[in-house]
């Protein structure tokens, strides 16, 4: 999902809405987590669900079951493929949100 | 606070061609269908208004991470799959040349050849490299592809000044069946535009001698942009001498398609859609109004320092040949090591290749040059993607931005960025050394 503007608050106060443009359908939930740059997953990610690109921020987080929040993806062409192998493999975060668009991300998701 | 996504909502319709209806309807049998299904969900995501026709592609698909993509390739196989454009293969896991180079488990011996397999099955051709562009698929300028592999999708874009949008693994091969991609990003003319400077004419002309250096302003242009278009002045190069230009912006592709999400850069006075700064800025915009980046070289050295992960001089290989050495870099190698001294036989010397690469430096001797030195050339496949290194290996040196920025994850080594003479000198010596005094 890819944020397109915020919406004023919901009646239930332990509730905060965003809302998004669908990149893919789907719901999720989990523990938000927030990464400060893009990712990469293929050479960013391991099959276990961790952040092993040494370069990011959040270098040894797990992605396992949250909700995803970062500014954009990055890097390779097969972040796809390791994805789908995540969702597989039951290791893949629960959701992604996404501040642009990313098409390889979404083919992941979508296979 | 567990936080939880529900979507209700996606974007507006696509028109399509009576054809491409009838490829969503099975009309050209199911493997058409499930590849189609593929293509629309991206043009959905992407807000694609419509599809457009491509002249080829290229597919990255073929490197296997798992059962889905085997399961996915196989089931396209399955349901009578055949691509429908001309279509060059990307590595695989395997040395399918040196079968002995990956010293792969069985089921990544299995499995990443059966993958393999799949993708010549559907009908691609057996290129098996990243550097699609040095020999055997050049697309022409303004044709439209669908390009997958970050360094490719740069270099399809930014040198040869063909059109494709980032495209990642499953939607290359689901396009290269279809035929036809979601006319949008950067098929279109406006997303081609530059929103963003980087000013290199501060940088001392003997800085860009390094390999390195090339890969440090790849990393500085990945940071900068991001998944921005950026136009570069004030660099040299022209790609009409015969390879040495392609190469070193082969690197800068590379490593900013790692470092950032960067698909396409503007060389001005240099790559083809850039004769001048305001051919690739928005017609609309003041030049003043587009943000400059001033590149220094204490920013290059900075960035190539940030790439190298090792402490001290310790070295165990050499890696060679990310993106794929072209025969550019084999004539370069070759003049290297023409003196005839041989690698300190504790440094492991690796050069990745393409098959038709590799056929054009055995006809040339530069293959046998580097032999003789005590080196090894792996084909098909990278040293960062599959176990080709010795698992003892600790620290590894390499000209490759893009491997320093990979290997340390993927391999769990430490890396030293330098130049292909640091890496020579470095594999003669059986430590890591660096030449500092081209850097101003």
């Amino acid at each position: 999902m890819s944020p397109v503007g915020a919406e004023p608050p919901s009646q239930e106060p332990s509730i905060r809405r965003i809302r998004c443009l669908v990149l893919h359908p789907g719901t999720g939930s989990g523990e938000l987590l927030v990464l400060d740059e893009p990712l990469s997953f293929w050479g960013g990610v391991s099959a276990a669900g961790e952040v092993i690109d040494r370069h990011h921020p959040q270098h040894g987080a797990s992605l396992t079951g949250r909700v995803v929040a970062m500014p954009a993806g990055r890097g390779s062409s097969s972040s796809s493929s390791v994805l789908a192998e995540q969702i597989r493999a039951g290791t893949a975060p629960a959701a992604l949100v996404l501040a642009e668009p990313d098409s390889i991300l979404v083919v992941g998701a979508v296979v | 606070m567990v936080w939880r996504a529900v979507s209700t909502r996606t974007a507006g319709p696509i028109a399509l061609e009576p054809e491409e209806r009838a490829m969503a309807d099975a009309g050209q049998g199911p493997a058409v269908a499930l590849a189609m299904r593929v293509v629309l969900a991206v043009a959905r995501a992407v807000g694609a208004p419509r599809l457009r026709p491509i002249e080829s592609a290229h597919v990255d698909s073929c490197l296997y991470h798992g059962r889905a993509g085997l399961d996915f390739a196989r089931r396209l196989v399955d349901l009578g799959g055949r691509v429908s454009v001309r279509t060059t293969l990307n590595v695989g896991s395997l040395d399918l040349l040196h079968p002995h180079t990956v010293r792969a488990d069985p089921v990544l011996r299995d499995a990443g050849r059966a993958l393999m397999d799949a993708y010549v099955a559907l009908g691609c051709e057996q290129t098996w490299t990243c550097a699609p562009y040095q020999l055997s698929h050049r697309p022409a300028a303004g044709s439209h592809v669908a390009w997958a592999e970050s360094n490719a999708i740069a270099f399809v874009n930014s040198v040869l000044g063909a059109r494709s949008d980032r495209y990642g693994d499953f939607v290359d091969i689901a396009a290269a069946i279809t035929g036809r991609v979601p006319d949008a990003g950067l098929h279109t003319d406006a997303a081609r535009r530059a929103t963003l400077l980087l000013d290199c004419s501060a940088v001392p002309a003997g800085v860009w001698r390094s390999e390195a250096a090339w890969a440090a302003l790849g990393a500085v242009l990945g940071d900068a942009a991001g998944s921005r278009v950026a136009a570069l002045t004030g660099l040299p190069g022209d790609l009409s001498d015969g390879g040495r230009t392609e190469d070193r912006l082969k690197a800068v592709a590379a490593t900013a398609a790692s470092a950032g999400g960067v698909a396409l850069f503007h060389v001005v006075g240099v790559t083809p859609e850039a004769p001048e700064p305001a051919a690739v800025l928005d017609p609309g915009l003041p030049e003043r109004a587009v943000p400059v980046l001033p590149v220094t070289a204490a920013i290059l050295r900075a960035a190539r320092d940030r790439l190298s992960t090792a402490t001290g001089d310790r070295l165990d290989a050499v890696s060679l040949g990310t993106p794929h050495f072209s025969v550019t870099e084999f004539a370069a190698l070759a003049g290297l090591l023409a003196s005839g001294v041989p690698f300190h036989p504790s440094v492991d010397v690796v050069v990745s290749t393409s098959r038709a690469v590799l056929a054009e430096a055995e006809r040339s001797g530069y293959a046998a040059a580097l032999r003789a030195a005590g080196g090894r050339i792996v084909t098909d496949t990278c040293t960062y993607v599959t176990p080709v290194l010795d698992p003892a290996c600790r620290v590894v040196m390499t000209d490759s931005g893009k491997w320093a920025w990979y290997a340390p994850g993927n391999l769990g080594v430490d890396v030293v960025l330098g130049s292909l003479a640091d890496c020579v000198a470095s594999a003669r010596a059986g430590r890591a050394v660096r030449d500092e005094s081209g850097w101003g």
